[in-house]
């Protein structure tokens, strides 16, 4: 008895220990949420302590105004959603066929494949441009959609391709012998079991595509139509530091989607994660 | 869709959708990269044939041979530093902790913030002269504190390394987490009976199980270390005095700034070239490993 609670002594001070270095590690995340209710004069004063919300929300809305946000979101959120649409889509298609199919072309092209993952996009990125003007892609938020296809299938069919494996072929097998064609067995069998792992490959491409600037910066640098990242570098370069109330606005709301969304879908996120890194 | 002899087309056919995209975006540019580095191309004009001109030009350039070492000292630190901390962070949250959700978010957030926002809150609690952490210290302390992290050459390096750990450690450490998921309760307990210590215990039964974890997360780590761009590019542009400029940031800047392309290209071959080869050597290590604990 007196051994176990000694051990649970020892639990709950690692865990403070633990806590204490979070919070130390979150300084950057909480410097952001309240000086994104201070007035530029407070937070050069006291730029730790809470805001005494004189501001109220007059950074975030000046911020939503002068950074164009609504554009740039819609822009970013349009990137991200057909590149993720389709890559998903795709990914999980040419991840089942190698899953279920053998022989050394499959077991071939699942190596060729994980070895995209490597391929660093700087190296690929002059002729990509010429590739884009002419299909008169550049400086064209499809084409950007379209090279970032390119650059996280690699990783999806990867995690497909070990989580399909580790599922039991039983299922499909029924559904053949009901005389279901293979596209048919994928999309109504397949698709629905894979909604964990789809989740985790959603999420990093969706981080991903939202966090970029390299690509952004090549492709789609003089269009009208700039992402996040994109806009929030202009804006840093031309404007830098002179108002700080504006700029924590700014990046409180560009975080505020993110965090949401990862806190809304960890469990499935984390789920995903084990069964298709880990097993495959 | 399991006979491989009656269904080998329509597997061939479900792999070309993701498989054009990855070859005319991806593959093909590359390999163009390779073709052209051995030109003396400007993006009009000509193209004249020079072998291994630029190559010789590159090895040649005292600047160009720094950003390679850089980078790869770079590469290797963080996902050294990113693996040592993230299992350390795994380790200890594989535990009951009443608030270990809690504490897995707050590891991870730094991720979800785009980098070009990660660096520039960083510059504003670094800065020399007006940034926080040396404010604060300096009325903590009661005298003027000024420690230069981004502003010296002699230190950014080990700074941008700090930043880029705290940024990828998140899902290195979820990664881990699920890896240890996996290391059944009663091979733990069974070597608590033996008497192994916990080093013992970690290294002959937690280590090889955790092994394919190990595989990922040095992969997610060399990638994003010797791919590095975003992150100095913003927070420093490279400087200063050119001390945190990445072989990325250095494609990136002959790219774009000058017309010498197949120059630059050469150099992009380069870095492809050393992500390749050392993520192989270390895939082929790594398997050999698993290999050898899972006979």
């Amino acid at each position: 008895m007196n051994n176990r609670n000694h051990r649970n002594f020892g639990l709950i001070v690692g865990e403070a220990v633990f806590l204490l270095f979070a919070l130390l590690y979150s300084v950057p995340l909480y410097t952001v949420l309240i000086n994104a209710f201070k007035k530029q004069e407070e937070i050069g004063r006291n730029p730790l302590a809470f805001p005494s919300f004189e501001a109220g929300f007059d950074n975030l809305v000046h911020a939503f105004e002068r950074m164009e946000l609504l554009r740039t979101y819609g822009v970013t959120v349009a990137i991200a959603a057909m590149s993720v649409g389709y890559s998903v889509f795709f990914s999980a298609l040419a991840a089942y066929a190698i899953a279920r199919l053998r022989g050394r072309f499959f077991d071939g092209m699942f190596w060729l494949y994980t070895s995209f993952i490597l391929l660093p996009i700087q190296s690929a990125f002059i002729p990509l441009i010429f590739v884009l003007k002419r299909f008169e892609l550049y400086n064209n938020i499809f084409g950007l959609s379209m090279v970032y296809v390119a650059v996280t299938a690699p990783f999806a069919i990867f995690m497909y391709t070990g989580f399909i494996k580790s599922i039991s072929r039983e299922m499909e097998e029924s559904a053949v012998m009901d005389g279901s064609s293979p596209l048919r067995t994928f999309a109504v069998i397949l698709l629905p079991l894979l909604k964990p792992v789809t989740a985790t490959v959603a999420i990093f491409q969706i981080i991903y595509i939202w966090d970029d600037l390299l690509l952004p910066l090549v492709i789609l640098n003089s269009s009208d139509y700039p992402t996040i990242t994109l806009m929030l570098y202009k804006f840093f370069s031309t404007e830098g530091m002179t108002d700080l109330g504006l700029l924590f606005g700014g990046f409180f709301l560009v975080l505020l989607p993110l965090v949401v969304l990862f806190l809304f879908f960890q469990q499935y996120f984390v789920k995903g994660l084990t069964a298709g890194s880990v097993k495959g | 869709m399991l006979d491989t002899n009656k269904y080998f087309w329509t597997g061939v056919v479900f792999l070309l959708p993701i498989s054009a995209m990855m070859l005319t975006f991806l593959v093909v540019p590359s390999m163009q990269t390779i073709a052209l580095s051995l030109t003396s191309w400007t993006g009009i004009g000509r193209i004249t044939y020079v072998g291994l001109e630029n190559y010789r030009i590159i090895m040649d350039d005292a600047s160009f041979l720094r950003a390679l070492k850089r980078t790869l000292f770079m590469g290797f630190s963080i996902a050294l530093l990113t693996n040592l901390f993230g299992l350390t962070l795994a380790l200890a949250l594989d535990r009951a902790f009443r608030t270990q959700k809690a504490l897995r978010a707050l590891f991870f957030i730094p991720k979800l913030i785009p980098i070009v926002v990660a660096a520039f809150i960083w510059k504003y609690m670094l800065d020399a002269n007006n940034g926080m952490i040396n404010k604060v210290l300096s009325e903590l302390l009661g005298r003027d504190v000024k420690l230069l992290l981004i502003d010296t050459p002699g230190n950014v390096v080990w700074t941008v390394i700090g930043i880029a750990v705290w940024q990828i450690v998140g899902p290195v450490m979820l990664v881990y987490l699920a890896a240890l998921q996996t290391v059944p309760h009663e091979l733990k307990e069974a070597g608590l009976i033996d008497g192994a210590n916990a080093w013992q215990r970690f290294r002959s039964i937690v280590l090889p199980l955790i092994a394919p974890g190990i595989t990922i997360n040095v992969l997610i780590g060399l990638a994003n270390g010797l791919k590095l761009f975003d992150l100095p590019f913003a927070l420093t542009g490279g400087g200063p005095a050119n001390a945190s400029e990445t072989l990325a940031i250095r494609i990136y800047s002959n790219a774009f700034q000058s017309s010498e392309l197949g120059y630059g290209m050469a150099g992009a071959f380069v870095l492809t070239g050393v992500v390749l080869v050392i993520t192989f050597v270390f895939v082929f290590l790594s398997k050999k490993y698993e290999g050898t604990v899972h006979g």
